[in-house]
């Protein structure tokens, strides 16, 4: 590598962090609500589960398979002294024809013995909200129906925002009515 | 009519055979009779005129008797005995002569009931009545003698004298009847040498007419020889005639068994031979006559190739008086060479010790491109430690990134109390996709980094092989300048020897003119001997025209 590709390259980190810093400030003057949202990929999609309900993150391990079990629950898990069931976001979604890769990453949610599994936790994505006490309203939503999407556990679908980076849009999940189908 | 032909002949032969067969007993038999008539007519006549003989005899005997015994009486001087035997011997004889009219009468009277002929009838049984009359006369006479000889004995010469005058007379009446009666007998015969010819002339003609029908019996059995032989033969002759004229298509008709039947089935099949015969030959004098014209154009053309081979003779010793020149040329020229070859020897030396020299720079250039690897493969190695440090950093910014999501979730989780955390971890995010970007474009570069280090390896292994194979070519060359070396050697002495054989070869070129000249007188030669044989086969084409000719004769 050349010095001048170098010094090109760190020109153009130097860049990005400068304009992330500058929408940080921007984001801090709004007064709007915003609710933040867990990027997730599973194959080409993305999906959003609503920080709040998340607890922790965890690299792959392996997973003890429960016998009898439908086919969106892969097995179980223990964490810190608890067994948590283990399910593909993806197949629970019905996106069945998504292959799970075997090293990704697992998100614990919160007040609920249940680990998602997830090909990669992307980061965290910040979109404002009309409700607060609604996950997805608001302008930055779009209705399920009018995407295209099926309505059933999917609250909306957030568009890429224009401004922010160019991060592609994700799907957010309503994960009470996703887990409604698995949990007692 | 299936009577063979020999057979009709043998039954012709026998018919006339017969015919004249019968003809000769016929004839014989005519003869006979005529013979027996004669015999018969000539031995009745005879016995006839035999005792008419006798009867006159005896009658003139009485009369000479009778006048002895007068005289003997009137002479008295005899003895009576004398007498009396004169006497005795008259009555004797009257008696004699008695029995011979007896005889005659009776003989005459047979005679007539037996006679061929009513003429000798008529002729026997009137010399029967005159016989008859003669002997009553006789009797009468011997009754008037009688009384004389009583006289006689008596010596009575007056009664003798008396008695003499009747019994003269008497005995001239019975000499006269007896006369007669040879009259009669004389017409007898006449009518005998009559009927003689008569049966004669009945024979004649019996003959003849016989002899006639034999003739015309044999005519005919000539004209049915000829209708059923002839004929016949004719035909087949007619037929032959046809044949050797040289008609072969007819064939004879031969029905029945007989020898012409035979003759005309022989005669056909010698036909049918005779045409296979002719067809074979004017097949054979077609091809012969083709033939002969082939031989004719083989024989032009073999006079047109022995005047080429004539002129190509003459060409060929023009080119080997080229030879020769050329020989002497190339002996020439072959010099040269060998000087030219002797200074390439000397060249090709001084290459081999430069091709020498290069397969030591070869061998040179590839020790130095193996160590040129040697080092292209430690500085591989080291690179596979850099990928491992690289997937070291890549682990702990991946697990950096887990931590900044957690303290994000749980400044997430403090509320309003974990913003400036949030921001933190915000940033921990931040550098750790930034160290995973550039760990990302670390191992792309040395990803890059590899390729160049194997294409490197390659291309020195590349070089280790081309300098190798330059090595071995070297050595080829060198070989291969050795091989020159040695074959300019052996091409000088090639060379050498070539000069030589064309000194050689000019001798042989002078025996080649010589050879050039017999074979153009031999083509001479063989000109004109090829002219003869077009002349004969000329002569033989016009003869098998003739053979043609010969056998268009015969149509089959």
């Amino acid at each position: 590598m050349t010095p001048t590709a170098e010094s090109l390259r760190r020109q153009a980190l130097r860049q990005a962090r400068t304009r992330a810093l500058a929408g940080r400030a921007r984001a801090a003057t709004r007064q709007t609500p915003m609710r933040p949202f867990l990027v997730c990929t599973c194959g080409g999609d993305r999906y959003g589960l609503p920080l709040s309900q998340v607890s922790q993150v965890l690299p792959g391990r392996p997973i003890t398979a429960v016998p009898g079990a439908p086919a969106a629950v892969l097995g179980a898990i223990a964490v810190s002294g608890r067994v948590l069931s283990v399910l593909a976001l993806a197949r629970a979604l019905g996106r069945s024809s998504v292959t799970d890769s075997g090293a990704g990453h697992l998100v614990i949610l919160r007040g609920s013995a249940v680990a998602l599994a997830v090909d990669r936790v992307e980061g965290l994505a910040s979109v404002a909200v009309s409700d607060p006490d609604r996950p997805a309203s608001g302008d930055n939503f779009l209705d399920p129906a009018a995407a295209g999407l099926s309505t059933e556990a999917v609250s909306g679908y957030a568009p890429a925002r224009a401004g922010a980076g160019d991060e592609p849009g994700f799907v957010a999940v309503d994960l009470p009515c996703l887990l409604r189908r698995y949990l007692p | 009519m299936s009577i063979s032909i020999g057979k009709r002949i043998l039954l012709g032969f026998v018919a006339i055979t017969v015919v004249v067969l019968a003809l000769g007993l016929f004839a014989l038999d005519q003869i006979s009779a005529v013979r027996e008539n004669m015999n018969t007519i000539v031995k009745r006549d005879l016995t006839v005129a035999r005792q008419l003989d006798d009867l006159g005899n005896k009658a003139r005997d009485m009369g000479l008797l009778r006048r002895n015994a007068a005289m003997t009486a009137l002479m008295r001087t005899r003895a009576e005995s004398e007498l009396s035997q004169i006497t005795e011997t008259w009555r004797r004889v009257a008696q004699e002569a008695e029995g011979l009219f007896g005889a005659i009468v009776q003989t005459t009277g047979g005679y007539a009931t037996t006679a061929p002929s009513p003429l000798r009838a008529a002729a026997w049984r009137k010399l029967a009545d005159t016989t008859g009359a003669a002997a009553n006369d006789f009797r009468q006479l011997r009754a008037v003698s009688e009384p004389q000889f009583a006289a006689i004995a008596a010596r009575n010469t007056e009664a003798i004298e008396a008695q003499n005058e009747t019994i003269n007379r008497m005995q001239d009446v019975v000499l006269a009847d007896i006369d007669r009666a040879r009259e009669v007998l004389d017409e007898g015969i006449a009518a005998g040498q009559q009927r003689s010819s008569e049966i004669y002339e009945r024979s004649l003609w019996s003959v003849i007419l016989t002899l006639g029908a034999s003739v015309l019996l044999s005519i005919l059995v000539t004209g049915l020889i000829r209708r059923g032989v002839v004929k016949p033969l004719e035909d087949v002759m007619a037929f032959a005639e046809r044949v050797g004229g040289g008609d072969l298509s007819g064939r004879l008709e031969a029905r029945g068994s007989d020898e012409i039947a035979r003759l005309g089935q022989t005669l056909n099949g010698m036909v049918g031979g005779l045409a296979d015969l002719a067809r074979t030959n004017r097949a054979a004098t077609a091809d012969l006559n083709a033939a002969a014209a082939e031989i004719r154009a083989s024989a032009q053309e073999q006079a047109a190739s022995v005047e080429e081979q004539f002129a190509a003779v003459q060409e060929t010793a023009a080119t080997v008086d080229e030879i020769t020149h050329s020989g002497a040329q190339i002996g020439k020229r072959a010099g040269e060479v060998i000087a030219t070859a002797q200074s390439t020897a000397q060249t090709s030396r001084a290459g081999l010790r430069a091709v020498a020299d290069t397969a030591r720079a070869m061998e040179a250039i590839r020790e130095q491109a193996e160590a040129v690897a040697g080092n292209i493969v430690a500085v591989s190695e080291k690179t596979q430690a850099i990928g491992d440090i690289i997937t070291t950093v890549n682990d702990i910014s991946e697990r950096t990134h887990l931590l900044a999501l957690n303290a994000a979730i749980e400044a997430a989780a403090a509320g309003e109390s974990g913003r400036s955390f949030a921001i933190v971890a915000s940033e921990m995010k931040l550098l750790a996709d930034q160290a995973k970007a550039a760990t990302g474009q670390v191992r792309t570069i040395l990803g890059e980094i590899q390729r160049g280090i194997n294409t490197s390896v390659m291309l020195t292994e590349e070089a280790v092989k081309r300098a190798a194979a330059g090595k071995a070519r070297s050595d080829t060359t060198q070989r291969t300048i050795e091989e020159i070396t040695a074959k300019v050697e052996e091409s000088v002495q090639t060379f050498q020897q070539i000069v030589a054989s064309t000194n050689q070869q000019q001798l042989g070129i002078e025996q080649v003119m010589g050879a050039l000249q017999n074979i153009r007188q031999a083509s001479q030669q063989t000109a004109a001997g090829t002219r003869e044989v077009e002349a004969a086969s000329a002569n033989l084409t016009e003869l098998a025209q003739a053979l043609m000719t010969l056998a268009e004769r015969y149509r089959h």
